[in-house]
């Protein structure tokens, strides 16, 4: 009952926190020294007043500013997250297009991260200070430091260019006349269609880009799992559980993994957040049209709408997956209670 | 755990093994007669009739001409849409499209065209004069970035189904040109109307077509849309019932290419077949690949000095003797090296594929010693300090900032000692557009491809304002900007543009420092790949061999 209480609660802060968002964005955003009438419109028509004056009436950029949030609060409230102005459609459904791709790179990136990073955690928390955590350690420093577009380059150069093992950038290939269907993921689109060899291809254009961003979050994992897996190892219980006679994975898969898992999950989590954010240098190598080229786009042409609406997105992913994490301590840790 | 860990690591790498597994990329059975993949980048989809990929910094977001203004949408609305008149490969001259032929009146203000009578729609109806008076009416009521072509015609008239007047204001020699762009498309005027479409005055506030409009393109033109997604992808196929010329590609995706570099192997690789978004530090991996053409194809964009008339925002650079060591200081040969095989400098304001154009300005006109004379005269023997604002585009491929890099060095040579300050885009057209800009470097793409274009920069005119010049101040230049927007008579026009040229040139506020080339590079396996400054590519001629 009282997880009930505490989820009830918890969602209840995260609408006031996406209120605030939204205020704050709204507010920032108008603080850039450039009126997006003249930035859509282009210096010629900028210069005829008519223009202008319809460009600003039909975007409400002609009203006092607390008129023009208290418009888009009531709409927000209402679920209308606006119209873009640079791509004329809802801000909804542009999210609806470029956040499907953005959950499907995200999804396979973390997986990735998630079992190389826990297994490599293991390893070197099970070997301190052998070979083998030394060069797992470098490897996971190295995920962490060395940049995504670079990688990106690198691996796309080698493994697409060089060897032809791996599909180049995008999410398809266009000889396959697929471009997908309505929920806008393309392994469940190929699925659905019944389409074995899209489903194939998608997946294969997964790897590259799923790699690339799994570098960064493995780095965190594996060190975040070694750390909390070594404090756990050196606890007392650990001891009685091996004078016991269990063996050491037994001791490990059975007693320590699940005391250690805790930070573990957080960092898996917000590796996930990280991602779903959308990382627009990886994006833009691999073509991928997430929500890191929507945002991207959108700031750069001062889209009002567009800006505020994937800033709530972000913001509810975070609080969204945040919560999630909370409730998953619970579940493993008997100590946690709400 | 490790025990399961490890054999979980085994299963994934099993997994993404078998997933390589195939070599060729896109798991579709290869089409017959295609090689298997090597280090030589054998494309895929080599079958003749594979669809051509074409690869660019796709910005489109709309196909409705009404709110179309991107970079790209001029690639895609022509394909889509028919105008009364197009144009077509290797000539600047405006060519029959939906009007067969055209008269002028004798006072230059009434077009009067006849159109043809095979024309139909995709959704089948057939085209009729309505539809060329609905949508240009429209066009002008909207009241959006392409509304301002049309503040010079006054009335479109249609006295029978075939045939449409259209009455100007005032002469204007540009007018057919005008034509050709995607602003004066033609649209199904009976299913935008009945969609949301209005060609009143309301449409301003009331016209709702657009979505419909995107979704299902009132065109009439040699392609037909299968699917299109912003900012991302478009999917074009050849308009069976087109009643001109079959496009040779049955068909086209043009696909969203915003890095150079993934661009450039995927062109290798034989995934793209034309790249148009490749810059000129690229050059020679693109002429050492094999299987790749390279071409240096002359576009209309030029990049060039902004100095102010008014001394409260420009300082010594309002000063024409200024301005006059500023072009003698200029190294115009850097300049050309940056932006690339075939770049060179416009005498003034007006490129080379115009009409009147005045000439280049010879490579060898830099003369420091001029320069340092002409601005002592003016007062400055030790130089000054100064900012160049410089936004943070990029003209065909050459950053705006690296060119303002060359400025400052040349600059410095003479005692003017420029410091850069780069705003973002927006904040930089912003100041520009209130006059606020003392020294600045620019891009200028022009939005139709003719020499009245270029007369915004002269005084009163859009650009002229923006650096505050008045028709007083410059009244001859006023004066020849009117005889060349209206005077008809070809050779006429170019005396006077070449006037108007000189005066602007010398001590103007406006400097041209090139006019950009632009590289296209396509698999050689494509053919008749026709490009175009207004069009960038016509799509309607590219062919698989």
């Amino acid at each position: 009952m009282s997880m009930l209480k505490y989820l009830i609660r918890r969602l209840l802060f995260l609408a006031v926190l996406l209120i605030g968002v939204s205020l704050a964005v709204f507010f920032i955003v108008r603080l850039v020294p450039a009126n997006p009438a003249v930035a859509y419109l282009g210096p010629q028509a900028a210069g005829s007043p008519a223009i202008v004056a319809a460009f600003e009436a039909r975007w409400g950029l002609d009203k006092p500013l607390p008129v023009q949030y208290f418009i888009y609060l009531t709409s927000l409230l209402r679920g209308d997250l606006g119209t873009s102005i640079r791509t004329g459609q809802p801000v909804l459904k542009d999210l609806a297009v470029c956040f499907p791709p953005t959950i499907e790179l995200a999804v396979v990136s973390i997986l990735i991260a998630a079992v190389l990073g826990v297994a490599f955690g293991v390893i070197s928390a099970t070997r301190p200070n052998t070979l083998a955590d030394q060069i797992l350690r470098g490897i996971s420093v190295s995920g962490v430091s060395v940049p995504s577009f670079w990688l990106g380059l690198v691996f796309l150069y080698v493994f697409y260019h060089l060897l032809h093992w791996l599909p180049g950038p995008g999410r398809i290939s266009p000889q396959l006349n697929f471009s997908g269907g309505p929920t806008r993921f393309m392994l469940i689109d190929a699925l659905l269609a019944g389409n074995g060899a899209a489903f194939a291809d998608a997946l294969r254009h997964l790897i590259l880009p799923g790699l690339v961003l799994g570098m960064f979050s493995m780095g965190l994992i594996t060190r975040t799992t070694r750390s909390s897996l070594m404090d756990v190892m050196s606890m007392d219980f650990i001891r009685t559980a091996r004078s016991k006679g269990l063996s050491r994975a037994a001791v490990v898969s059975g007693h320590a993994m699940i005391n250690a898992a805790s930070p573990v999950i957080t960092v898996v989590g917000m590796g996930f957040c990280n991602l779903l954010g959308g990382v627009i240098l990886v994006e833009k190598i691999f073509n991928w049209p997430g929500v890191g080229q929507y945002a991207y786009l959108s700031a750069t042409g001062l889209d009002f709408p567009a800006i505020t609406g994937v800033a709530l997105l972000i913001a509810a992913v975070y609080a969204g997956i945040n919560l999630v994490i909370d409730v998953l301590y619970a579940a493993i840790d008997p100590k946690v209670r709400y | 755990m490790k025990k399961h860990a490890r054999i979980l690591v085994l299963l994934l790498c099993v997994f993404l093994l078998a997933a390589c597994g195939g070599g060729n990329t896109g798991g579709a059975p290869a089409p017959a007669g295609t090689e298997p993949a090597d280090a030589g980048g054998a494309s895929t989809g080599a079958a003749p009739d594979a669809p051509i990929v074409v690869g660019l910094g796709f910005d489109v977001t709309t196909l409705d001409p009404g709110h179309s203004y991107e970079y790209y949408c001029s690639l895609i609305i022509p394909m889509i849409y028919d105008n009364l008149l197009k144009l077509a490969p290797n000539s600047n001259e405006p060519q029959p499209c939906l009007a067969t032929s055209y008269t002028v009146a004798g006072d230059n203000l009434t077009y009067t065209f006849e159109l043809r009578r095979d024309v139909v729609f995709f959704s089948g109806n057939p085209l009729t004069s309505k539809d060329v008076k609905f949508s240009f009416d429209r066009m002008k009521h909207l009241q959006t970035n392409s509304s301002i072509h049309l503040e010079g015609v006054e009335s479109v008239e249609t006295p029978d189904d075939y045939t449409v007047v259209v009455k100007l204001s005032a002469p204007d020699s540009s007018f057919t040109t005008k034509l050709t762009v995607q602003t004066f498309a033609v649209l199904d005027s009976a299913a935008v109307a009945a969609n949301g479409g209005l060609d009143t005055e309301a449409a301003v506030s009331d016209d709702s077509a657009e979505a419909y409009i995107t979704a299902n393109p009132a065109g009439s033109g040699p392609f037909m849309v299968e699917s299109f997604t912003p900012s991302v992808e478009i999917v074009l196929v050849r308009n069976p019932d087109y009643w001109g010329p079959p496009a040779p590609a049955e068909r086209i995706i043009v696909r969203n290419m915003s890095d150079a570099n993934s661009a450039l192997m995927m062109l290798q690789n034989g995934d793209l077949d034309v790249a148009l978004n490749m810059t000129p530090q690229q050059l020679p991996q693109l002429t050492g690949s094999a299987d790749v053409v390279v071409e240096n194809v002359p576009t209309n964009t030029i990049t060039y000095l902004l100095m102010n008339q008014d001394e409260q925002y420009a300082g010594p650079i309002a000063d024409p003797d200024v301005r006059r060591a500023i072009a003698y200081a200029i190294n115009y040969r850097n300049i050309h090296t940056l932006a690339g095989e075939g770049a060179f400098t416009p005498y003034s304001m007006v490129q080379s594929s115009f009409v009147g154009y005045y000439g280049e300005r010879p490579a060898d006109y830099t003369d420091l010693d001029k320069a340092k004379e002409l601005l002592a005269n003016a007062g400055y023997p030790d130089g000054f300090d100064i900012t160049l604002e410089v936004g943070d585009y990029e003209a065909a491929g050459t950053k705006l900032t690296d060119l303002a890099q060359l400025v400052v060095n040349d600059l410095a040579q003479i005692g003017i000692n420029a410091t850069i300050s780069v705003l973002e885009s927006n904040i930089a057209v912003q100041k520009y557009v209130e006059g606020k800009q003392g020294f600045a470097l620019w891009l200028w793409t022009p939005d139709y491809n003719e020499l009245n274009n270029q007369l915004a920069f002269m005084p009163d005119q859009k650009c002229g304002r923006y650096v505050n010049w008045t028709a007083d101040m410059s009244p001859r230049i006023a004066e020849l900007t009117t005889l060349v927007t209206s005077e008809l008579d070809t050779a006429q026009r170019v005396v006077y543009a070449k006037e108007l040229q000189e005066l602007v040139a010398d001590g103007g506020p406006w400097l041209d420092l090139c006019q950009h080339p632009r590289i296209v590079a396509y698999r050689n396996n494509i053919a008749s790949v026709d490009s175009n400054d207004s069009y960038h590519l016509f799509l309607n001629t590219l062919t698989r061999k």
